[in-house]
């Protein structure tokens, strides 16, 4: 296997994973956006890359998103986020719009930091999870 | 002129570990003790020109040894050397009177530069003596726990200290192997008869799994609450809830990362669950109780100055995980040999 066919596959199942992937800059810019996040908020990677995410997002919190991600940056650790702390960070429709529990996607949240060579943090790397089931289950 | 030295930790794995770090070619006389008072007792005695002082330790700790240096004008260089890396330890040691602060733990070559900043030691001037007035205790295995946990919960103290302003009060941590259902005794900051909420995180490393409980009792998560104060949102349950995601991820990351460097492994922890609300201790545990018989506990509990406020972390690791955490620490000490 190539370099490229290894990367071309790491692509492949960034897109069909069921967890939503976003890596912002320090000035909270998308650079990566997967097609769980395309194919929920209904935004292409190519409309939100490089765009301010509060901008794109405008239901997103940004005072206490930015809390969360700021405290990544300083500290070097990662952020969870439980919802039942906060039900939902991104408003999404509940993945089943039918059968399902709630008219919204319950979603749990994790912020991690990324490095670049010299072991520097980098960009955050935004991963949501639909917890929708759980939440049904309790 | 032979200088007569002391280093003073309560963990004989750590004594070594800086004895093995001191030049070999120092004109040295080394004595040990394990607690403040037998510091002192060797200052006392003309045996600690230069005394090596831990801060967190049974019987008197650090802060204790280094008042009572002061207040008894006795002439003695203290260095601090400490897991604890809280900008504020190293302003009070140095209020104390303390000559130097070096984290732990430190390297060959870190020591030898203070020591000759100093004017302490010259290359070849001597050799190394070890003074051997107590008999060398067998090592306690425990031990070994107890000083990786010791640097890795420096860390943690550290971040947290940042995130709530406040100085962190670091305590010994306490090692115990436990069933799960003596949990609670596993526990020296709660008290047993108080409601506890709990957080639970799963994390793994190099096959090794483990579980990160953070407990905090009823009355202290609306201490923590206040702390937070403006930075919590949503209703009162869900900002105590918030607060204890804060504090737990906040923790257990930087404890799990500190742990992970001293040991070479990279621990990946999965999202934190909330175990519990209001609950006596013992019932935390009792889904797991049929499947392990021990458990090694490593209990951090966290106190904050001035607040009323204290937590725990605890640290669990089953029996299968345990026999890889010792093949690691075995490398770990062979590599602190060289």
């Amino acid at each position: 296997m190539t370099e490229m066919d290894e990367l071309h596959a790491k692509m492949s199942i960034l897109g069909a994973i069921d967890v939503g992937i976003v890596v912002l800059d320090r000035d909270y810019r998308i650079n990566m956006w997967n097609e769980f996040m395309q194919n929920h908020s209904g935004l292409r990677p190519s409309q939100v890359r490089d765009k301010n995410l509060f901008k794109m997002c405008p239901e997103v919190d940004q005072a206490w998103l930015e809390r969360k991600v700021e405290r990544v940056w300083e500290l070097d650790a990662r952020v969870f986020i439980t919802w039942e702390q906060r039900p939902y960070v991104f408003r999404f429709r509940n993945s089943r719009p039918v059968s399902g529990y709630s008219e919204w996607m319950y979603q749990n949240l994790t912020i991690i930091p990324l490095h670049n060579t010299r072991g520097e943090v980098y960009q955050v790397c935004l991963i949501l999870y639909d917890v929708s089931e759980q939440v049904r289950e309790r | 002129m032979t200088l007569r030295v002391t280093i003073c930790d309560d963990s004989g794995m750590a004594r070594k570990q800086l004895l093995r770090t001191l030049p070999k070619d120092w004109d040295a006389q080394v004595y040990q003790a394990e607690h403040g008072q037998q510091a002192l007792d060797r200052v006392k005695a003309g045996n600690a020109e230069v005394l090596f002082l831990d801060l967190n330790m049974p019987v008197m700790d650090g802060y204790q040894t280094l008042e009572a240096i002061q207040q008894q004008q006795l002439q003695c260089l203290v260095i601090v050397v400490s897991g604890d890396i809280q900008p504020q330890a190293h302003s009070r040691v140095t209020e104390l009177g303390a000559m130097a602060f070096v984290k732990k733990p430190m390297g060959g070559g870190e020591l030898r530069e203070l020591l000759q900043q100093f004017g302490l030691y010259q290359p070849a001037s001597g050799h190394l003596q070890l003074v051997d007035e107590q008999q060398d205790q067998p090592e306690n295995p425990l031990d070994v726990y107890r000083e990786v946990s010791n640097v890795a919960m420096g860390q943690a103290g550290d971040h947290l200290a940042r995130v709530l302003d406040t100085f962190i009060e670091l305590p010994v941590p306490n090692v115990n192997f436990i069933a799960p259902s003596e949990l609670h005794m596993a526990l020296q900051t709660i008290d047993n008869t108080e409601r506890v909420s709990a957080i639970s995180q799963g994390f793994a490393g190099s096959g090794i799994l483990g579980e990160a409980l953070t407990l905090f009792s009823d009355t202290s998560i609306d201490d923590v609450c206040q702390l937070l104060g403006s930075q919590l949102s949503g209703s009162l349950r869900q900002q105590r809830i918030e607060a204890l995601m804060d504090i737990a991820s906040i923790i257990s990351s930087a404890c799990l990362n500190g742990l992970g460097q001293q040991l070479h492994v990279d621990f990946t922890a999965s999202q934190p669950v909330l175990l519990g609300e209001h609950k006596a201790v013992s019932e935390l545990l009792k889904e797991s109780e049929q499947r392990w018989q021990n458990i090694l506990a490593i209990e951090i509990g966290y106190q904050l100055q001035q607040h009323q406020v204290g937590f725990d972390l605890l640290l669990l690791f089953p029996a299968d995980a345990v026999k890889v955490l010792d093949q690691q620490l075995a490398h770990w000490l062979a590599g602190q040999e060289d």
